[in-house]
């Protein structure tokens, strides 16, 4: 669905933000891009959204340059920002205003949307909170219902609430046919919703593993006072962290030990991986 | 099939376009008839009605290319919403924008228009001026052709796409420089065609400007507005 092949990217010369990326995105999966700030996560997604080009390397969605902006391109993909900058009308004039360019568009998506977040169609967007507008924001993403949906923060500003009903209404929409990739730092919103982890660190993709292959070598679970591991911190519940499956039981993913292990023991961890 | 020109799709932006900025349309063209009938109201007292019709048409077109030229900087320099990853190509949304334009144009001339014949209705003596009328010289002052109103605006057009800060001041002395260039040629042309450096040459420059570089000029905004479309394509790509 989408390739990038040794992409490289530098809004300076001198300065790189992002290094030899090669990715394959497939469909039917939930992707979680995660890393630090400021690692490129959204200037990758710019990238496949073609709102950047790539100074070198090659990036292809559906079979097509990103950077061309054909039509049918931008008819399949849908970004939805980390800043949200809606225009001031009412929230049923913000659907009516987009809705109509993407064919997918599904009415059954909006109304779930705004029966589950509450919505009020009445309501002006510049009268509405930041958690608002991002609920608003998200309905139409949803609803546009095309195959490729980049999302960035879409968790910032939302409610406790609000971020259990986006992950229900995501769960619920993934098609087998269609790809999200959602672009987070705060990854235990989206911790039960991530299928595939790419982890950026350095300017370079230096993990990306589905949750089934972490789970089958890593093993993420409280530890013994004196027990060695990849990368452990203290908890209220005692001292927890990542081990080698050594046991092969799976464990539930803790995607925040996860990142903690990887940017500490990077070395380490790909050598578990590649054995 | 790929299309790069789709009247449905310019039929959305101009409905997209309609729906976000309706409010402040309304609004300016309720201001502008306002202060259109109040002035016909007020000062029309039987004297020189067409250099007054004239005057208020060429005022009300400059604000209104002005309002326009906000209108396009601030969608294009500070966008809401989807603008530039909404799925329609560059052509269509060049071509929507260069639309509104016109339709701000016909709107500022409708309400003009409509003005005036309704003021006739109320005063027998009010003659309105023709549509060609509007555009002939006022008295004493050569006419301006179109041509370089065209290519003028056309410059500040670019500028208001190209730059989100001082795009008038940089359109203006873009203007400028234009003018000064083409006086300088107009000049050296005329020079050498007549070896006259004195007092006349202003007016056979003039002369020579309107009969041979109007079309130099309607090439020039079609490069120019080419540019423009070439400008925001560049936009889209952040």
């Amino acid at each position: 669905m989408i390739q990038l092949t040794d992409v490289s990217f530098g809004y300076r010369k001198q300065k790189q933000a992002l290094h030899s990326i090669s990715l394959d995105i497939k469909p039917g999966i939930i992707y979680g891009l995660l890393g630090k700030n400021g690692e490129g996560k959204t200037t990758l997604l710019n990238i496949m959204c073609g709102l950047l080009f790539p100074d070198s390397g090659t990036c292809r969605v559906f079979d097509e340059a990103p950077e061309k902006r054909k039509v049918v391109f931008l008819q399949k993909i849908f970004i939805l920002p980390e800043e949200i900058n809606l225009p001031d009308v009412t929230v049923s004039d913000y659907i009516k205003m987009y809705a109509p360019f993407y064919p997918s568009f599904s009415n059954e998506r909006l109304q779930a949307c705004i029966e589950l977040f509450g919505l009020d169609m009445g309501d002006v967007t510049s009268r509405l909170s930041l958690g608002q507008k991002k609920k608003v924001a998200i309905t139409l993403a949803l609803a546009a219902n095309t195959p490729v949906l980049f999302m960035d923060e879409p968790t910032n500003g939302l409610d406790i609430p609000s971020k259990s009903i986006f992950r229900k209404l995501l769960g619920s929409f993934v098609r087998e046919d269609q790809s999200i990739i959602i672009s987070t730092h705060q990854v235990r919103d989206l911790e039960s919703l991530i299928d595939s982890v790419v982890i950026l660190d350095n300017k370079e993709i230096v993990f990306n593993k589905s949750l089934d292959e972490i789970s089958g070598k890593l093993n993420f679970r409280t530890l013994e006072a004196d027990e060695e591991a990849l990368y452990s911190e203290l908890s209220p519940l005692g001292k927890t962290g990542v081990v080698r499956n050594d046991s092969g039981e799976k464990s539930h993913v803790s995607l925040e030990l996860l990142f903690n292990a990887m940017i500490s023991s990077k070395k380490t961890i790909k050598q578990i991986f590649n054995a | 099939m790929d299309t790069y020109f789709n009247l449905k799709r310019i039929g959305y932006l101009l409905r997209a376009d309609w729906i976000e900025h309706k409010k402040s349309l309304l609004f300016c063209l309720g201001g502008v008839s306002f202060v259109w009938i109040a002035s016909l109201y007020f000062i029309w007292s039987g004297r020189t009605e067409a250099n007054f019709q004239k005057a208020f048409f060429f005022i009300g077109e400059l604000v209104t290319f002005i309002y326009y030229c906000r209108f396009i900087s601030k969608k294009i320099h500070q966008p809401k919403g989807l603008y530039y990853t909404l799925p329609a190509s560059n052509q269509e949304k060049y071509f929507t924008l260069l639309f509104e334009g016109l339709l701000f144009f016909l709107a500022f001339a409708g309400i003009f228009r409509l003005g005036l014949f309704l003021f006739k209705l109320f005063s027998p003596g009010f003659s309105v001026v023709s549509l060609s009328g509007l555009y002939d010289g006022y008295d004493g002052i050569s006419h301006a052709p179109i041509a370089i109103l065209l290519c003028l605006s056309s410059i500040i057009f670019l500028s208001h796409i190209t730059f989100r800060k001082f795009a008038s001041l940089i359109g203006f002395t873009g203007i400028a420089l234009y003018i000064l260039l083409f006086a300088g040629v107009s000049w050296k042309v005329v020079s050498t065609l007549t070896n006259d450096t004195g007092v006349t040459f202003v007016n056979e420059a003039i002369c020579f400007m309107r009969q041979l570089f109007t079309p130099v000029l309607l090439i020039v905004t079609i490069v120019v507005l080419y540019i423009g479309y070439l400008k925001l394509k560049e936009k889209e790509q952040r």
